[in-house]
C-alpha cells in the first residue's frame, strides 16, 4: 500500500542542511498494524505527516495504493489523503465551537457526501462509538478519553483505507488509552491498515510490526 | 509613580511594536474626531451660537407673500411698513432696511479709486432695536431719517480697517459717495451684518409715505421686535388681521399680499439648518465608525495577550496593577489618536470657513469648538480605555488556568469575544451604508443638477457688473449715453464677438419683477395679477448670452426711447399665456413706472434666473434705451478664454470714464459653478466621509476577519487535516465575513430609509429612496468586504497544515 524510497526531510540552516528524515525506505502492506517508535526528535511525527500528505516539502519516492505521490500536484495529495486517509491526533484536535455532531459531519462535508448520507453515516457513527448522548456536546463538555473516542469516530468515519494515529494516548489515563487501542485492534481487524506513533510499549503490542526510528533513520 | 513610569515605557514600547495596529487606531480616531469637531464646530456657530443681537429670539423679520400665487419672501411696500409701525400693538421697535449699491470715490484726504460698495439704507431705529452699539461714533439720529434726507453714514469695521486704515478719528469727517459727501458718523462691529452679508456702509432710509412711488414702492425688508410676553402667534394673527384693513385700504397696492412673518433667526439661519443637521449625522456616523474600529482592534489585541496577562497574574500581580497597565497603555493611544484629531479638526475648520460656500450665513465666524474637541476626546479616551481593558475583565480567577492552557483542551481557539467584535463590524458596516448611501444621492442629485441647461451658454462667456447708480452715471440720460458709448468701444476689442447689457444676469438673483396683463384679454383682479421678471436689455444680449430666440426678432437700435414700445418674451410666458398660439403681435399691458402697453416681438427659451433646481419664471426683456435702470451688467461673447479678455475690457471702460467702477468680473462658467456650490461643497464633504467611511469599513473588516484568521489557525489545520481545500478555507472565511457584511447591509438599509428622508429638501431629481443609489451603495460595501476579508483569507490558504496543527 506504501512504499518510500529514499525520503529524506531536511531544513536549510545558516551552516548547511539539518537532516529530521534520512534516507526513509520503508514498505507498508494493507492490513498491517504498523508501530512507529524512537525517542523524541526522532523524525517520527514527521513521517507520519509525510505518509498522510499533510506536508510536502521532502525529496525521494513516495508510492501509495498505486499513485506516484512525488509526482502529484498538492491539490491532488489533498484529494487522495481524502480518500484514503484518517487522522487521530494525541491531542484530539477537536473543533471547539463545534458539537460532536458537527465534528463527525466535518470529514464528509469535504467529500461531496450528500446531506441526507452525511447524516445516516454520521448517526451511525456516533452509535457504533456508543455516543449518540454526546452528539450535542461541545468538545469542552468531554473527558480527553470521550474526546479521543468522537476524534478516532471522525476518522474512520469517512471510511479510510489508512489510519494514522500520532500519539493516540499520549493525553489519557491508561484505562481510557487501553479503549482506544482496543478500538484500533478492531478497525484493524475488520481491514484498515493502521500506522500509529507512540512512545509506549503496551500501545506498540498491539500493532504488528515496529519501525524504529533514531535521529531521522530507520534503525 | 515609579510603577507609572514603568508602565508609560512599556505601554509607548508595545504600541511601538504593534505599530502597524496602533496607525489604524489613530487614523480611526483622528477621522473620527477631526471630521466631528469640524462639523459640529460648524453647527455650533451657524446654528447654536445666539445671533450677536440684543435677546435675538425676540426679533422678526418681516416679508410679503401672495397666497394665490404662492410667492413668498417678497419685500415690503414702503406705505405697508408705515402702517404697521403705526398699528402694531404686538412688536415693541421696527425698522426697515433697502439694499443698494453706491460708489465710494473719495475720504477725508480726498480722491479714491472707486469701488463699487454695498449699502444698506436703513430706518434710525434698527441700531437700537438689534441692541447693537457702534464701536466708534454713535448710531443715526432719529431726526436724520425724516423725509429730508441726511448725507451721514455708519461704515463696516472692514471697510474702516480696508479703505481708511482704521482712523480712529474716522467719526466726523466726509467721505464721497454716490457723488456727494456723507459725514460718518460712526463704526460697527467686526462682522456685523442683519440679513445680507458684506454690508460696508449704512445710510438713512428717509422714508417718505406721502411720496406715491415710495410708498407703492416695494424695496423694504422689516425688522420688529415682539413685545415682552407676546407671542409670535399673535404677532401672526395682528398682522394678519392689518392686512386685511391695508387690503381694503390700499387695494391697488395689497390686494392679495399679507405681511409674511417669521423669527430673524429662523430667516437667517432656516435654509441652512438641514443641511448641515445632515452633515452633523453623517459625521456622527463616522464617530461611531471610529470608535468601533478602535474597540475592535483593541478587542483583538486583548485577546491575544489574554495567556501574557495570565501569566502575570499567576506570577502575582493583582488585577488592579494589570488593569493600571493596560489602562495606561489604552490612555496612550487615545491620547495619541485625540491629538491628531485636535489637529484634523483645526485643519477641517479652517478649510471649511475658507472655502465652504458663501450661502452659509455667519460662516467667517466658525472657529474650532474647543468644548466640543474635549468631548471628542473624552469619548476617544472612553472608548479607548473600556475597551483596552477587556482582557483584564475577561481574566477572571475562574479562568485564569484555562487562558494559561492556552484555548483549552480541544485544541482550537473559543468563541469569547467573537461575537462582540463580530457584533461591531456590523454596526461599523451599517454606519457605512447609511453614509455612502448619503453620500452617493447628493452625488447623483448633483450630477442632475449640473446637467440642468441654465438657458444661456456659460462657456466663452464674460460678464461683469457696472454699477451706474450713485456715481457721475446715475441720471437715466447719463447712463444710457454710458452704454451707448461703452458698447461700441467694447465690441470693436479684439476677440469680442457680441456684447449686451442688462439689469440682471441668470443665475444671480430675481432682480426686478413687475406685474403685468395680457392687453385686449378680460383685466384680472388685482391680486391675480401675474408677475414677471422685468429685464433690460441692449440689442445683442441675447447673443452674447447665447440664448436662443425661438421666434419674432430681438432688439435693434431702432427700438430706441423714442420708438413704440415693444418687448422680447419668454417661452414660459408665451406658453403660459399663449398655450398653442403665437404670441407675437400680442401686447402686455406692464405696470412699470410709467406704466405701458408694449407689443411682443420676439419668443427667446427659458434662463434659470436665480438658481438651477428652481423654477423658471416669466420673463419680460424690454430695450434698454426704454426701460434703463441703475443695474447694469455687461455681457459679452468671447473667441478665447473670457478672463483674458477682462482686464482689457476694463481698461476700456477705465478710458472712458476713470470713475466708473466695475465689480463682480466672472466667466459664465463661474456664474454656473456657483449657482451649485452649495451642492458641489456638500456632495464633496459627503463624497469625503463616504470614503472615510470605506476606510473604517474595510479596515474593520480586515481586522475582524485577519484577527478570526490567527485565533483560528489550529483549527484551520485540522480542517485541511481533515480533507479541505484551499477553496474550502477561502470560502469558509470569506463566507464569514460575508455573513457579516450582509447583516451589516440589511442593518444599514433599513437605518438609511429611516435616516435619508432627513435629506429629501436637499435632493434634486433623486428620491430619497432611490433604489440605484441603495444598491450600489450596498454592493460596493459588499465588494469592499469581501476585498477586506480575502487578503486574510489568501493567507489562510496557504497555512501550512502540519505547523498549524502545533500551533499554540
Amino acid at each position: 500500500m506504501i512504499t518510500l524510497r529514499n525520503v529524506e526531510k531536511f531544513y536549510e540552516a545558516g551552516y548547511g542542511r539539518t537532516y529530521v528524515l534520512r534516507r526513509i525506505n520503508l514498505e507498508i502492506r494493507e492490513g498491517e498494524f504498523v508501530t512507529i517508535m524512537g525517542p523524541s526528535g526522532a523524525g517520527k511525527s514527521t513521517l507520519l505527516s509525510i505518509v498522510g500528505m499533510l506536508d510536502a516539502s521532502w525529496t525521494g519516492e513516495f508510492e501509495f495504493a498505486g499513485h506516484q505521490v512525488h509526482r502529484m500536484k498538492p491539490k491532488e495529495r489533498v484529494e487522495l489523503n481524502k480518500k484514503y486517509i484518517g487522522f487521530v491526533f494525541q491531542s484530539y484536535h477537536l473543533i471547539d465551537n463545534l458539537t460532536v455532531y458537527e465534528n463527525l459531519d466535518i470529514p464528509l462535508s469535504y467529500r461531496n457526501v450528500k446531506s441526507a448520507e452525511r447524516q445516516a453515516i454520521v448517526c451511525d457513527s456516533l452509535d457504533r462509538f456508543h455516543i449518540v448522548g454526546k452528539r450535542d456536546l461541545y468538545p469542552s463538555q468531554l473527558s480527553g478519553g470521550q474526546q479521543q473516542l468522537v476524534a478516532v469516530a471522525r476518522a474512520v468515519i469517512a471510511s479510510p483505507k489508512l489510519i494514522l494515529a500520532d500519539e493516540p494516548t499520549g493525553n489519557l489515563h491508561s484505562s481510557q488509552g487501553k479503549e482506544i487501542m482496543e478500538l484500533f485492534k478492531k478497525l484493524n481487524d475488520e481491514g484498515t491498515t493502521i500506522i500509529q506513533v507512540t512512545h509506549s510499549e503496551a500501545n506498540a503490542a498491539y500493532g504488528n510490526r515496529i519501525v524504529n526510528l533514531a535521529d531521522g533513520w530507520i534503525v | 509613580m515609579h510603577a507609572l513610569v514603568g508602565d508609560l515605557r512599556r505601554g509607548v514600547r508595545l504600541w511601538w511594536e504593534a505599530r502597524g495596529l496602533a496607525a489604524l487606531a489613530l487614523v480611526a480616531l483622528a477621522l473620527g474626531i477631526g471630521a466631528a469637531t469640524a462639523i459640529f464646530s460648524v453647527v455650533n456657530a451657524v446654528l447654536l451660537e445666539p445671533l450677536p443681537f440684543r435677546e435675538s429670539g425676540q426679533l422678526l423679520a418681516i416679508f410679503e407673500k401672495n397666497a394665490a400665487q404662492r410667492k413668498s419672501d417678497l419685500y415690503v411696500a414702503g406705505i405697508n411698513f408705515d402702517q404697521w409701525r403705526r398699528r402694531s400693538r404686538t412688536v415693541a421697535g421696527m425698522a426697515a432696511i433697502s439694499d443698494v449699491h453706491a460708489v465710494l470715490t473719495g475720504g477725508p484726504n480726498g480722491h479714491m479709486d472707486a469701488e463699487e460698495l454695498k449699502v444698506e439704507r436703513v430706518s434710525a431705529s434698527l441700531f437700537p432695536l438689534l441692541g447693537v452699539q457702534p464701536l466708534l461714533g454713535r448710531s443715526f439720529l432719529a431726526a436724520e431719517d425724516g423725509p429730508v434726507p441726511a448725507t451721514v453714514a455708519m461704515i463696516g469695521f472692514e471697510l474702516w480697517q480696508r479703505r481708511f486704515g482704521g482712523d480712529p478719528s474716522i467719526p466726523g469727517k466726509a467721505v464721497r459717495l454716490r457723488g456727494e459727501s456723507y459725514t460718518v458718523v460712526g463704526v460697527l462691529p467686526a462682522g456685523f451684518s442683519v440679513l445680507e452679508p458684506g454690508v460696508d456702509v449704512w445710510i438713512p432710509l428717509n422714508l417718505n409715505a406721502n411720496d406715491p412711488r415710495q410708498a407703492a414702492g416695494c424695496f423694504l425688508t422689516v425688522i420688529a421686535r415682539l413685545r415682552p410676553g407676546v407671542s409670535f402667534a399673535r404677532a401672526v394673527a395682528e398682522f394678519d388681521d392689518m392686512g386685511s384693513t391695508l387690503e381694503r385700504a390700499y387695494p391697488a397696492i395689497n390686494s392679495g399680499f399679507r405681511a409674511d412673518i417669521r423669527p430673524l433667526p429662523e430667516q437667517i439661519i432656516g435654509k441652512t439648518r438641514r443641511p448641515l443637521l445632515v452633515l452633523l449625522a453623517a459625521v456622527g456616523l463616522l464617530l461611531g465608525m471610529a470608535c468601533a474600529n478602535v474597540a475592535n482592534l483593541l478587542l483583538a489585541r486583548g485577546a491575544t495577550r489574554q495567556k501574557e496577562i495570565a501569566v502575570r497574574a499567576a506570577l502575582g500581580a493583582t488585577r488592579l496593577r494589570i488593569a493600571a497597565q493596560l489602562l495606561t497603555e489604552s490612555v496612550i493611544l487615545a491620547l495619541a489618536g485625540g491629538a491628531l484629531g485636535v489637529v484634523v479638526a483645526v485643519a477641517a475648520v479652517n478649510m471649511v470657513a475658507r472655502f465652504g460656500p458663501a450661502d452659509i450665513p455667519r460662516l467667517a465666524q466658525i472657529h474650532a469648538d474647543w468644548r466640543l474637541l474635549a468631548f471628542a476626546v473624552v469619548l476617544s479616551l472612553v472608548t479607548g480605555i473600556l475597551f483596552g481593558m477587556a482582557p483584564a475583565v475577561q481574566i477572571s480567577g475562574a479562568n485564569l488556568n484555562r487562558a494559561l492552557l492556552g484555548s483549552g483542551r480541544g485544541g482550537t481557539a473559543g468563541r469569547s469575544g467573537r461575537a462582540l467584535r463580530s457584533g461591531l463590524v456590523v454596526l461599523e458596516i451599517a454606519l457605512a451604508l447609511v453614509v455612502l448611501i448619503g453620500a452617493g444621492l447628493l452625488a447623483r442629485s448633483f450630477n442632475r443638477l449640473r446637467a440642468v441647461p441654465p438657458g444661456f451658454e456659460p462657456s466663452h462667456l464674460l460678464t461683469m457688473r457696472l454699477p451706474l447708480g450713485g456715481g457721475s452715471n446715475g441720471t437715466p440720460a447719463r447712463r444710457i449715453a454710458f452704454v451707448h458709448a461703452a458698447l461700441p468701444r467694447l465690441a470693436a476689442l479684439p476677440g469680442v464677438r457680441a456684447v449686451g447689457v442688462s439689469n440682471g444676469l441668470p443665475l444671480t438673483g430675481l432682480g426686478v419683477g413687475m406685474m403685468f396683463a395680457v392687453a385686449g384679454r378680460p383685466e384680472p383682479s388685482p391680486d391675480q395679477r401675474p408677475m414677471a421678471l422685468a429685464r433690460s436689455i441692449t440689442p445683442d444680449y441675447f447673443r452674447a448670452m447665447g440664448i436662443p430666440l425661438e421666434a419674432g426678432r430681438g432688439f435693434t437700435d431702432a427700438d430706441s426711447a423714442e420708438a413704440p414700445p415693444v418687448i422680447v418674451v419668454d417661452r414660459t410666458l408665451a406658453r403660459r399665456f399663449w398655450p398653442g398660439s403665437n404670441p407675437l403681435g400680442g401686447r402686455l399691458a406692464l405696470d412699470s413706472v410709467p406704466p405701458k402697453v408694449a407689443e411682443i416681438v420676439g419668443v427667446v427659451a427659458g434662463v434659470k434666473p436665480e438658481t438651477v433646481q428652481g423654477e423658471d419664471w416669466p420673463t419680460v426683456y424690454s430695450p434698454y434705451d426704454q426701460a434703463s435702470t441703475s443695474a447694469t451688467n455687461i455681457a459679452i461673447r468671447t473667441d478665447g478664454d473670457p478672463l483674458a479678455l477682462a482686464s482689457a475690457v476694463q481698461g476700456e471702460l477705465r478710458r472712458l470714464d476713470p470713475d466708473q467702477p466695475v465689480a463682480d468680473v466672472r466667466s459664465g462658467e463661474a456664474i454656473a459653478a456657483t449657482a451649485i456650490a452649495g451642492a458641489r461643497f456638500s456632495t464633496l464633504l459627503f463624497g469625503l466621509f463616504g470614503a472615510i467611511a470605506f476606510v473604517l469599513a474595510a479596515v474593520g473588516i480586515y481586522g475582524v476577519v485577519s484577527y478570526d484568521v490567527g485565533e483560528r489557525v489550529r483549527e484551520l489545520g485540522i480542517r485541511i487535516a481533515l480533507g479541505a481545500q484551499p477553496g474550502d478555507v477561502l470560502s469558509m472565511i470569506v463566507a464569514g465575513a460575508a455573513r457579516l457584511a450582509a447583516l451589516g447591509i440589511a442593518l444599514g438599509l433599513a437605518g438609511a430609509v429611516a435616516l435619508t428622508r432627513l435629506m429629501d429638501s436637499l435632493l434634486y431629481g433623486v428620491a430619497a429612496r432611490d433604489f440605484a443609489t441603495y444598491a450600489a451603495a450596498a454592493a460596493g460595501l459588499a465588494a469592499v468586504a469581501l476585498v477586506a476579508s480575502y487578503v486574510p483569507a489568501r493567507r489562510a490558504m496557504g497555512l501550512d497544515p502540519v505547523r498549524a496543527l502545533r500551533h499554540e
